[in-house]
């Protein structure tokens, strides 16, 4: 069955495998990528089901980059509405309710103070997301479903919550990664 | 150096010193919901271009697996955002960088995600770089302590963000 181009089966299908223990618990989302010495300055490699495909990052050039990618952040930003966006519809889906379009808009405020000149401030100061959608849900039904999205989505957890992260620098005479 | 222009850094730093610019910077995007091949999409602009990104849930998940899935993205933008910081650091402190290789993972509960229990959502975030350079590994950890304190991306993992939602219903 799939509502709001959601495949509710195989979700729920998951879900009866997860219950039972016969599908792992965990998923590790896993991403390589290198600095370039060219026209961008980052360039990473994602694999999906159905292919992979090369991601470029540039800063702008009034910190030091070219200008020729979307900065990192850009990238986030992305992430995290997309994300948004799936759990919500996703779950509007398994409870019937129809989405006949969804708009999303997003915003991170960064203090540039912070990340420059070593201001003790937050460097990043929010997150935003304003979805748009055209639906005959009632507005309950639809606080309903941003509550479970918010809950529900990894990408709002990575912001709204502090996760325990030490990266770790080796130093190579050529690289292994 | 290191493909970084530390000049145009150091005249920006200045400018922001100076109030010349804005002490805080917005990142903004628009996308929408996809009923075709994939579920979702933006058009990212910047200085000298602009490019659209599509992404899909796994089959598992709902979606058809025809494009990286939104927490891909996210791990992608960390692990960018990460070694341009260091990078970045590492040409303002005059260490020049010969190769630098990033692997980044996020480690998602997917019983939380179906709400089968509760518990965090995500558990665990990591990066590992490997970089070829003529500095001495001390240096190289005094970038990293830095690169921890000012990436952005790394921020919004360590720290609890402000995230505010909205949902906005089209009027017929």
């Amino acid at each position: 069955m799939k509502i709001n181009n959601v495949n509710l089966a195989k979700i729920q299908e998951t879900k009866e495998k997860l219950e039972k223990g016969i599908w792992p618990e965990h998923r590790i989302f896993e991403v390589s990528g290198e600095w370039m010495f060219d026209k961008v300055q980052f360039m990473g490699y994602v694999e999906y089901d159905n292919g992979s495909t090369f991601l470029i990052s540039d800063q702008i050039y009034a910190f030091g980059g070219n200008g020729n990618a979307p900065h990192p952040l850009q990238y986030v930003l992305f992430g995290i509405m997309a994300c948004y966006s799936m759990v919500f519809m996703a779950k509007a889906a398994s409870k019937g309710i129809i989405i006949r379009s969804l708009k999303s808009r997003g915003y991170i405020k960064v203090n540039v103070k912070a990340a420059l000149l070593g201001e003790d401030k937050p460097l990043v100061e929010k997150v935003g997301v304003i979805l748009e959608v055209d639906t005959d849900a009632s507005p309950e039904e639809l606080e309903e479903l941003k509550i479970l999205a918010i809950k529900g989505c990894p990408s709002a957890y990575f912001v709204m919550n502090p996760i325990e992260f030490e990266p770790t620098v080796v130093k190579t005479e050529t690289a292994l990664v | 150096m290191n493909n970084v222009n530390l000049e145009k850094i150091l005249e920006t730093r200045e400018k922001i010193v100076k109030g010349d610019l804005p002490d805080y910077r917005l990142f903004e995007a628009e996308g929408e919901w996809m009923f075709g091949e994939t579920q979702f999409r933006a058009n990212l602009t910047f200085e000298n271009g602009s490019i659209t990104l599509f992404t899909d849930q796994p089959t598992p998940s709902g979606g058809k697996g025809n494009a990286p899935n939104p927490v891909q993205y996210c791990v992608f933008s960390m692990i960018a955002c990460y070694a341009t910081t260091f990078v970045t650091i590492a040409t303002m402190k005059g260490v020049k960088i010969d190769s630098l290789k990033v692997k980044g993972y996020s480690k998602v509960n997917m019983k939380s995600v179906f709400e089968i229990e509760e518990g965090p959502v995500v558990e665990e975030v990591g990066i590992t770089l490997e970089v070829v350079s003529p500095a001495p590994m001390e240096v190289l950890e005094e970038i990293k302590k830095l690169a921890d304190q000012k990436c952005p991306a790394a921020y919004t993992v360590s720290h609890a963000v402000p995230f505010r939602s909205e949902i906005k219903a089209l009027q017929p």
